[in-house]
């Protein structure tokens, strides 16, 4: 069995996980990443997307992250992120709607549209929906 | 002195007044629970971020970001943060108090102005002032696209240059008895590097490099300054107007009590002047 370490998870708003873990892979900012205990100490951003944590003898946690950071130490992990949910969590019609607006705005070419806040909003409610299952 | 009927109507009334009272108080009791609770859970973020942003800064000197970026200041954003109801005692008017001695030490052309929550757009609207931007306080949990949505107005006016400092009033919540308006700066951003004592613990990778790392760091770390800001304000909200209803139910109890006795004292003084005059009538007939 593989070795495990204390990972949490931070949002803006609460803490919503802690336990220990065997692994966690999330998107860094160079591209996803998998951190086994004993990982030499890093510090990352992250991107929006999905990161998957292995527990202990059990199936696979999946969350939809947005951005943020990832803190590797000696012996623990932390994720610092704006949100994070669980399959369960997501507001499917929501992100749904959202990514319809945000579809809306990147194709009419307004220069006054933020594009980088458009794009975000849409990777956002892509990786909702991919972990909800709900993506046709 | 009034009449019988007047005092009981009087009193009927403070009694429905004080079913209100009550009621509105048990309502900011259970809102200043989640609120409370909205406060402490925001607690770790906040300080895993501080002392991330120390350790890169440690390895990060020198970054050059807009939002640290110091000009000479000419003009000045003032954010208010208010509640959108009213019935909270002083929370909105010391709030308001505390940023007008503010905007009055400042020339009237230098000032911006943003507002958060009705209150203080109606107070700077009857005022004349104009008004940058206003949002209402959020009425149910603070979302993180719309704290992301305030921060990006501030910061992107900052980075154009429209305002050279933005200074943030809101009230600080310590309990619901102590709730005190406070002033702080957002922006420019008080450099992370003070916090640089001997560094040397550059052990850890940096993925991009430092240097970048801080770049998306800072403005999370305004951010989050903005979240706390409006959880605070926030249970400050609920707390003052839970004070102030139960001091309202209180008084209530007070002038129902007072009302009670008054209404006796009456009801006893016609009794006793009516079998006065049925004494004297009898009297009166007897002598006869």
């Amino acid at each position: 069995m593989a070795k495990s370490y204390p990972l949490e998870i931070v949002t803006l708003k609460r803490t919503v996980f802690s336990d220990n873990v065997e692994c966690v892979t999330a998107p860094g900012g160079l591209g996803y990443l998998g951190i086994l205990a004993g990982h030499a100490p890093l510090l990352t951003n992250i991107e929006i997307g999905m990161i998957s944590i292995k527990l202990e003898g059990k199936s696979d946690l999946k969350m939809s992250v947005g951005e943020g950071f990832l803190v590797v130490t000696q012996k623990s992990a932390t994720l610092l992120v704006d949100t994070a949910e669980k399959k369960e969590e997501i507001n499917v019609e929501r992100a749904r709607a959202s990514m319809a607006r945000a579809r809306e705005r990147l194709g009419t070419k307004n220069p006054e549209i933020d594009i980088v806040r458009a794009e975000a909003s849409l990777r956002r409610a892509i990786a909702r929906l991919k972990l909800a299952g709900a993506l046709s | 002195m009034a009449n019988t009927r007047e005092i009981r109507n009087r009193i009927r009334s403070v009694k429905n007044i004080q079913q209100i009272t009550r009621a509105m108080q048990m309502v900011a009791a259970s809102k200043l629970k989640r609120a409370q609770e909205m406060v402490q859970a925001a607690g770790p973020y906040a300080e895993k971020l501080r002392l991330l942003m120390n350790e890169v800064g440690k390895s990060a000197s020198g970054v050059t970001h807009p939002l640290l970026v110091k000009r000479p200041v000419e003009r000045v954003c003032v954010v208010v943060m208010t509640s959108d109801k009213g019935l909270c005692g002083a929370y909105n008017a010391n709030i308001i108090k505390r940023a007008m001695e503010f905007i009055k030490s400042l020339k009237p052309e230098s000032v911006r102005l943003v507002v958060i929550g009705k209150k203080a757009n109606d107070f700077f609207k009857r005022r004349q002032y104009e008004i940058l931007k206003y949002w209402p306080f959020p009425s149910k949990e603070v979302e993180v696209s719309f704290v992301a949505e305030v921060m990006r107005f501030l910061a992107g006016g900052y980075e154009k240059a429209d305002y050279d400092k933005v200074v943030l009033f809101y009230t600080k919540f310590k309990s619901a008895m102590v709730t005190t308006p406070l002033e702080a700066q957002l922006l420019p951003l008080e450099s992370a590097e003070a916090d640089k004592q001997a560094g040397g613990s550059a052990l850890y990778i940096f993925e991009p490099t430092a240097e970048e790392l801080m770049q998306k760091l800072l403005p999370k770390y305004l951010q989050n300054q903005v979240y706390l800001a409006f959880v605070e304000a926030g249970a400050s909200e609920h707390g003052s107007r839970m004070v102030s209803m139960k001091s309202a139910t209180d008084n209530a109890d007070e002038m129902i009590h007072t009302l009670t006795l008054n209404y006796n004292k009456v009801r006893q003084a016609s009794i006793t002047r009516e079998i006065l005059e049925v004494v004297t009538g009898a009297d009166a007939t007897k002598k006869k």
